[in-house]
């Protein structure tokens, strides 16, 4: 038996001993970052999460794309645009000389017409073809000219449409080819290709020699050249050890997403980070349609019952803040209102409140309904409200059931925190024909903020809406959380924006 | 042992595959949550009822389950398991990579189990009462408590990060095989620890068991030697039970790669399998649901060959 074992040792030992160092990296400079999730899909008008969408935007030109520092559009596969003064024509003058990757043709208006055809098709089940239903025609003038009438003005359709996930141009050759596994088999005409792809363990993209153009700032700075030749992304699903790998060196750039994580990359003195609010907040969404929770006494004295700064400092760690939360549009969107009413900590008026409205121990427990992700924020809540005096009950499910609670309104209280880009987005679930019993109570002000065009008028109607939630508080908020990208030192060019993580690889550098 | 013996073993196979299908079929059906409510993501709210209507529809999820039930039982016999819901690849294409590196895991992780526990277990029943005997159990009862889950952050931690001689993560160039191994060292460990604290337990009581009967001590009664009598008759006859715990802890080994996978970022069965269940992928459950109940049977079919193999009377039964 001893010397069985001691064979097996041996084994292992010389396996170990002879087995080669990975392979060496190929010629050029390659971008190691690591994620907690592999893709679902690439295919564009299908995408509704991380990290496909960031990488959608390296490998995918929309007419109109968001600039780097906000959430504003400039032109990008178009050269120049014009929009009518009644909001319902946009005519769009497209680049010309511009390449699909992988010899998959030349970009013309044809391949406009059939990206926004192909969104309405039922059989691609895309969740954004009510929006580009807006568009009543698609008039080809030329190759290089194309023109869109809408049925109705949308305020935000460039920035909530166009710029969007349903705006990207796909190839409809490569579409053709490669049927519905077009989102494994991306073909845009971004600056970066997938080149290979082993599902759950990496996704190598290189980088695209005959991309059209690279004129944001940053490239402008680089000569106009990109200087990232290939991006590995590893697929690592606990962020701590992405954190860890990070500080060995073994990984050049991550975005961030928990609180321990951020921990560990913030007292590492060998990684950097950036740190930049995102465009939403984290707040509890309540059933105001139905008691106790009809009472907005009981709704202020929740919020009065929270210490806003003590819990992003110690259950998130530091990575939040609670400037701008206030108001359901955010800074950096459309007609956000800083100065709209706020509810901040005070024990002693949340008590008096909820005795006001009758609320304590003895009542029916209030349901928090959370994901798993969220318990530590959950548990901090309910210590800040059973304080305060009210009785509380945490369901913690799993993100199927989570998501089925949501749409049936089966909660009292719900943890979440939708990121949004354009201020209709914000305003969406807060109709009545969203989620029941929410809230439901100024359809006409949406309605009317989202037919207006002129940019002053829909201000002041947005102002309305969000003084009239915030003194409401369908949803009271908690903090505003951080898009959060660690990065090695020697690796520069990471944009910071509080619209998404943007992973423009082709303004980064790394020194290896 | 003869061939009715194994026919017979073989063909409990059918209604226990069949049974395990078809539990989870209706179980994950009729648990809370939906596929349609993870592909729209937030977007749910911002999308028209007849939109989503219409998205269920296309997926055939709008038709009773007994319809569904019987469209994939024909599909499933025509070796069609269906498509992934959440990217429309084929389930067969979805598995097949992760088949090999899961089985790689649980096999590594066994022989880890073994090559220490049983030692360990037979020298602590061999040398009763002493020193060895004390610290191999101690080490067994804190190996048996700790979660792999730290276990596995720990060994990170230790050997890829203080001491980085090792891969913290991935599993290494697929088909390169010193590559594959030298990233299943920390893995197999983190697995296999459990099992050989568990082996080691069971190998010392079943050791002491046995060497305590008539046999043994005619054995040394006919002056044998000490190696011989502990060899050729005492741990041939203890084999019985840890056969059978071996058997038993190899599905645990693969029910258990899932937390190793997780951490140690390792493609495989067991992450496929938890990300499915979480976005109610259903055709994905159920194919990793008929690989996990074929590789069970195929252990247990194995256990009892190894039975019949060790002892005649399980032949003759």
């Amino acid at each position: 038996m001893r010397k069985f074992s001691l064979v097996i040792v041996a084994l292992l030992v010389a396996a170990l001993a002879f087995a080669p160092a990975p392979a060496p990296a190929q010629a050029g400079k390659t971008l190691r970052m690591g994620y907690t999730a592999d893709f679902v899909t690439l295919d564009p008008p299908r995408i509704t999460t991380m990290p496909d969408y960031p990488i959608a935007m390296n490998i995918f030109s929309g007419l109109v794309r968001y600039k780097q520092d906000g959430l504003g559009v400039e032109p990008d596969l178009a050269q120049r645009y014009d929009v009518s003064k009644d909001g319902l024509v946009y005519t769009f003058w497209l680049r010309r000389g511009v390449k699909f990757h992988k010899g998959f043709g030349d970009f013309t208006a044809r391949d406009v017409k059939y990206s926004f055809e192909r969104v309405l098709d039922p059989a691609l089940r895309s969740p954004y073809a009510p929006q580009m239903k807006l568009i009543k025609s698609i008039d080809i003038i030329n190759d290089y000219q194309v023109r869109l009438v809408l049925s109705e003005p949308y305020a935000d359709f460039l920035p909530a449409v166009l710029a969007f996930r349903p705006g990207y141009i796909v190839s409809q050759k490569a579409v053709e080819q490669f049927g519905n596994q077009f989102g494994s088999n991306p073909i845009g005409t971004g600056p970066y290709m997938v080149e290979r792809y082993v599902p759950r363990q990496e996704i190598v993209f290189a980088q695209f020699g005959e991309y059209f153009g690279r004129f944001r700032a940053g490239a402008r700075r680089m000569g106009g050249k990109a200087q990232i030749d290939r991006v590995l992304l590893r697929i690592i699903p606990q962020e701590t050890v992405v954190a860890l790998a990070l500080a060995r060196g073994e990984l050049d750039y991550a975005p961030i997403r928990t609180a321990a994580a951020f921990k560990l990359i913030r007292n590492e003195a060998s990684i950097g980070h950036t740190a930049t609010p995102v465009l939403g907040r984290r707040s509890l969404w309540g059933m105001n349609g139905r008691a106790p929770l009809t009472d907005v006494r009981l709704r202020r004295a929740l919020s009065h019952a929270i210490n806003h700064k003590e819990f992003v400092d110690a259950v998130e760690e530091g990575m939040g803040t609670t400037e701008g939360m206030w108001s359901e549009i955010p800074p950096g969107v459309f007609g956000h209102a800083p100065d709209t009413p706020q509810f901040t900590f005070d024990l002693a008026k949340a008590r008096a409140l909820l005795r006001e409205a009758g609320v304590g121990p003895q009542t029916r427990p209030l349901q928090i309904v959370f994901r798993d992700t969220d318990r530590a924020f959950a548990q901090a809540i309910r210590g800040y409200w059973t304080r305060a005096g009210a009785n509380l009950q945490l369901v913690e499910v799993g993100s199927a059931p989570y998501e089925a609670r949501r749409v049936a309104g089966d909660f009292d209280y719900l943890i979440t925190g939708p990121t949004r880009v354009a201020p209709d987005q914000f305003l969406l679930p807060l109709q009545s024909d969203s989620v029941p019993n929410f809230y439901g109570q100024i359809d006409n002000l949406i309605a009317a903020q989202r037919r207006e065009v002129d940019p002053e008028k829909r201000r002041a109607i947005l102002r309305q809406i969000q003084t009239r939630i915030s003194s409401d508080l369908p949803m009271i908020p908690v903090f505003r959380p951080y898009y959060v990208t660690a990065f090695r030192k020697g690796v520069t060019g990471d944009v910071a924006n509080t619209f998404y993580w943007l992973w423009y690889w082709e303004l980064m550098d790394v020194t290896q | 042992m003869n061939a009715a013996y194994l026919v017979r073993r073989f063909l409990v196979f059918v209604p226990t595959i069949t049974g395990a299908v078809t539990l989870v079929f209706i179980v994950i059906r009729l648990a809370p949550g939906s596929p349609i409510d993870i592909i729209l993501g937030d977007f749910k709210d911002v999308t028209p009822r007849e939109t989503v209507a219409r998205i269920v529809a296309s997926y055939g999820l709008d038709q009773p389950l007994h319809v569904q039930y019987a469209r994939y039982v024909e599909r499933a016999l025509r070796g069609d398991l269906g498509f992934s819901l959440m990217n429309d690849r084929p389930v067969l294409q979805v598995l097949a990579p992760h088949l090999r590196p899961t089985l790689m895991l649980a096999f590594a992780g066994l022989l880890v189990a073994v090559a220490i526990g049983v030692p360990a277990g037979v020298a602590a029943a061999l040398r009763r009462n002493t020193g060895t005997d004390y610290g191999v159990m101690t080490f067994a009862v804190l190996w048996l408590s700790a979660p792999s889950f730290w276990l596995s952050i720990l060994l990170v931690y230790v050997f890829g990060y203080l001491v980085p001689v090792l891969p913290m993560f991935g599993g290494g160039t697929t088909g390169d095989l010193p590559s594959e191994l030298r990233y299943l060292v920390l893995p197999a460990i983190a697995i296999g620890s459990r099992s050989a604290a568990l082996l080691a337990r069971m190998s010392r009581s079943s050791t002491l068991e046995i060497m305590a009967q008539d046999f043994v001590r005619t054995a040394r009664a006919k002056g044998l030697a000490g190696r011989v009598v502990v060899y050729k008759h005492a741990l041939r006859n203890a084999a019985m039970p840890i056969v059978t715990v071996i058997g038993l802890d190899l599905a645990y080994l693969v029910g258990g790669t899932v937390v190793i996978e997780t951490v140690f970022a390792r493609p495989g069965l067991g992450k496929t399998l938890i990300d499915a269940i979480n976005n109610r992928d259903y055709p994905v459950v159920q194919g990793c649901i008929l690989v996990f109940a074929l590789g069970i049977i195929v252990v247990n079919f194995l256990t009892d060959v190894a039975y019949a193999l060790l002892d005649p009377r399980v032949r003759f039964d």
